[in-house]
């Protein structure tokens, strides 16, 4: 039989059987030379690889949780692909060695532990006990078998156990809660005294030679940051609308159609006296009211009455008129009550939280008594603002296509669709066009690589039917501002710079008298100072921030029971400070509970410390390779 | 050339040649297999072996989260015992050190992590036991033996955190200038460290006279 083989196996079928079957094995494992990996790895630790796709699954995710958590403050820049890949990747990269060290210290998790936590998950219970069938159905539902899903519970099981067996034993010594409470909570007493730069401020004292040296010195302070002209057409459904076009017949038909819509905006012109009224006066006030009634019934002029005796201070004035309202403004009862009333008919009293109203409707527009010439204002202009929609999405597609078109200019397109361009004057990065409120505006004048180069820009949507085409008509980079363009500014700063050093001068004068003998109470009685005395702790409010860290600077150790400094403040005034008493945090004094917490920060925080030093140490003996470019 | 034989010469071929190699290849069977099976069987004893000290572990951990501490001890020791090379048995000294500290049995606390510092099985848990070794003495005046503890570290473990251990401990016996440097080392090392730091280097000031 194999002779009979040989025999058939010589024609051409048998090569060409060959051939094709040899085609896979020469080509196989080519793309390991080309160097076509769809999924190359950007870590290796150890020898086991991290890859590209698990990082991109990661940032993704990352960056979702994040969208969820900050809601609208999220913004997508923030966690930019090239500053959060580089952090994730760092994250998997431990997460990586702490599972490789597990390993390696035979941590297991077994099969009845991963069973009981699973049986455990309250989301798979159903009347108290675990149900198989829910547990299939719910890990089906997540897209996982059976297998894989407990695979992941072991290993989330695994690495929990590892972290809190690092953290979670942690010591948080005594001696440790007390060092911080009597660091954290200690107290000092001080004066301070302020020598104001103001009382030498001289601008007339700098010379020209001062002022150009105080500029090269501060040039940073006379940057111009990058700016441009800008060029911009605007298009809104909102100005389109006197260019839409009406007729007679148009208008009528929009109000048959629109009728339901345009009736719910019935209007009515109310006048209305307020008696205001208390839990303990009710009744009383109530009778006023009745009686105003009476007299209004009687032929007593609203308007007058109003101005006599309403108490509602925004109206009465105008003899309780309020004006045009519709539904949805008013408090329930009154508004009620206006909506059944017939025009002219006095309606009340009608009690309120406020009190008890007289109402009288004057007047009715809108709604269903209306009848197509009583609304006609009204149809036009909402048949006016339908229509400017339509055409605002028509003159939305020619917009872009025009500035595409001509790329260099918005003239032609401005022409063609019958709209203005507007032209600024300089604007940076951080300036708000009005007419342009939108922060993507200038976000992309200022970023966007063709619009840089004087094109137009695409479309930009600023709001639900509004939209713009900008360019830049004139850049400039940031500069340092010419001398002569600031040289006022810079008079001033200088003068400014010089007023500080002499206070400062001034200050430290007397601070080396302070450090002598003489208290700052003393100087102060000689100087004309207030100085007035405050004991305060780290994080009080009521002293100056600059003078609160230069009180709190003075070493503790050694305090000779009077010290004291001097600082310069922002505003480039000198304070000269004095410490008295210096009282450490009092670790008895502070209740069981408080210490508690004391101690269960400082525990988390040495805990912290510890796992952060564990990992540096595997780090630093693993094996790790960052591919990331 | 044995295609010339017949069949009574081949077979006498085979049973010469088995004769001559036959012992060594049964033992060289036997030996893979006893290898094969003995690694087969290693490994899940290793797994075995793991799991059970998990779970011990695990029960340990639970019993000292429910409040029920005489438990936790008995099973923590049993731990020790009879895990004594399995990194859960460091785990639960740890434990046991933290219980017994909470306690206030500081003596029980400094045992337990001195037993992780001599069993560990790796290098870095036996760091992180004398990490705590040291704040367990430092908390008990025992300059000395902390500083021993911090000598035995790895000398890149936690440097910021044993630079602080180190100036306290300075600080305690009266050198200040050695405990300003201490501090001053724990701050600008690149390792984080608490906040206090910050604050003790303060008190102490630069040591000028102002």
């Amino acid at each position: 039989m194999l002779q009979a083989i040989r025999d058939k196996a010589q024609g051409w079928i048998a090569w060409a059987i060959v051939i094709l079957i040899s085609i896979p094995f020469a080509l196989f494992g080519i793309q390991e030379y080309l160097g076509v990996d769809s999924n190359p790895p950007v870590a290796m630790v150890n020898g086991d690889e991290i890859t590209t796709e698990q990082l991109e699954q990661r940032v993704r995710d990352v960056r979702e949780n994040m969208r969820r958590a900050l809601g609208d403050a999220f913004t997508p820049d923030l966690f930019e692909d090239t500053l959060i890949k580089p952090q994730v990747l760092q994250q998997m990269v431990d997460e990586t060695l702490l599972r490789q060290e597990a390993e390696n210290w035979n941590m297991r998790i077994s099969d009845e532990y991963v069973a009981a936590y699973i049986r455990a998950l309250p989301n798979l219970q159903n009347g108290g006990r675990f149900d198989p069938g829910l547990y299939e159905a719910t890990v089906r539902s997540q897209g996982f078998s059976k297998a894989g899903f407990e695979a992941l519970v072991r290993s989330d099981l695994g690495s929990r156990q590892q972290e809190d067996a690092l953290k979670q034993t942690v010591l948080a010594p005594e001696s440790y809660v007390d060092a911080q409470i009597r660091l954290a909570a200690e107290k000092r007493t001080l004066r301070f005294a302020r020598i104001p730069a103001a009382d030498y401020l001289d601008p007339s004292k700098v010379s020209e030679t001062e002022a150009k040296s105080h500029y090269v010195e501060h040039a940073r302070d006379y940057i111009q940051p990058e700016r441009a002209k800008l060029a911009y057409v605007r298009l809104a459904a909102k100005d389109l609308m006197n260019q839409v076009e009406v007729d007679e017949a148009d208008l009528r038909e929009y109000f048959d159609v629109h009728r339901a819509e345009l009736l719910a905006n019935q209007e009515r012109r109310v006048r209305h006296i307020l008696i205001e009224s208390g839990p303990d006066d009710d009744q009383e006030k109530r009778a006023v009211a009745e009686d105003i009634l009476l007299q209004l019934r009687n032929g007593r002029d609203f308007a007058e009455m109003a101005v006599q005796y309403s108490n509602d201070p925004g109206s009465a004035e105008d003899g309780g008129d309020l004006g045009w309202v519709n539904r949805g403004v008013m408090v329930e009862p009154f508004e009620d009550a206006v909506f059944a009333a017939a025009k002219d008919e006095l309606v009340g009293p009608v009690k309120t939280e406020y009190g008890y109203h007289i109402i009288l409707v004057t007047d009715i527009r809108g709604g269903e008594e209306a009848s197509f010439e009583q609304v006609r204002g009204q149809v036009d202009k909402a048949y006016r603002r339908a229509q400017a929609e339509e055409l605002y999405y028509d003159y939305l597609e020619r917009l872009a296509d025009l500035s595409y078109e001509t790329p260099d200019s918005l003239v032609p397109t401005a022409e063609a669709l019958g709209l203005q361009v507007v032209e600024t004057d300089w604007v940076t990065r951080s300036d708000r066009i009005p007419q342009l409120d939108s922060p993507k505006v200038m976000n992309l004048v200022f970023t966007d690589e063709a619009v840089r180069q004087g094109n137009n820009s695409d479309v930009i949507e600023l709001g639900v039917t509004e939209a713009a085409v900008v360019r830049i008509r004139e850049y400039q980079e940031e500069s340092v501002q010419p001398f002569e363009d600031v040289r006022e500014q810079v008079l001033q700063d200088a003068a400014q710079a010089l007023a500080s050093q002499k206070a400062r001068i001034e200050g430290e004068n007397h601070l080396s008298t302070l450090k002598g003998e003489k208290t700052l109470t003393e100087l102060s009685a000689t100087q004309g100072w207030e100085a007035p005395e405050y004991t305060v702790s780290r994080d009080a409010r009521d002293v100056p921030a600059e003078i609160l860290e230069a009180a709190f600077l003075i070493p503790s150790e050694g305090f000779p029971g009077r010290a004291a400094s001097g600082v310069v403040s922002a505003e480039g005034d000198y304070f000269l400070v004095e410490v008295t008493a210096i009282e450490p945090g009092d670790p008895s004094s502070m209740d069981a509970g408080a210490r508690q917490q004391m101690t269960a920060s400082v525990s988390d925080a040495i805990a912290e410390l510890e796992f952060r030093g564990v990992l540096q140490a595997l780090r630093a003996r693993a094996d790790i390779e960052i591919l990331l470019d | 050339m044995t295609s010339y034989m017949n069949e009574d010469e081949q077979l006498e071929a085979v049973k010469k040649w088995w004769k001559e190699n036959g012992t060594s290849i049964v033992i060289g069977v036997v030996l893979g297999l006893a290898v094969l099976f003995g690694w087969q069987g290693w490994k899940s004893y290793r797994v075995a072996e793991g799991q059970a000290a998990s779970n011990l572990y695990f029960s340990m951990q639970n019993q000292g989260a429910s409040g029920d501490v005489d438990a936790a001890l008995i099973t923590g020791k049993r731990l020790l015992g009879e895990h004594t090379g399995s990194v859960y048995a460091s785990f639960a000294a740890l434990k046991l050190a933290q219980l017994a500290y909470a306690r206030g049995d500081k003596a029980s606390a400094v045992e337990n992590l001195g037993w992780v510092v001599a069993n560990a099985p790796d290098r870095v848990i036996a760091d992180l036991a004398r990490v705590r070794l040291a704040r367990a003495y430092l908390d008990q005046g025992q300059w000395d033996l902390a500083s021993a503890q911090l000598d035995a570290l790895e000398k890149s473990f936690m440097p910021g955190s044993v630079a602080e251990m180190r100036g306290d401990i300075a600080q305690a016996r009266g050198d200040l200038e050695a405990a300003r440097r201490a501090y001053a080392e724990a701050l600008a090392s690149p390792d984080e460290v608490l906040g206090t730091v910050r604050l003790k280097l303060q008190a102490l000031g630069t040591g000028e006279p102002s």
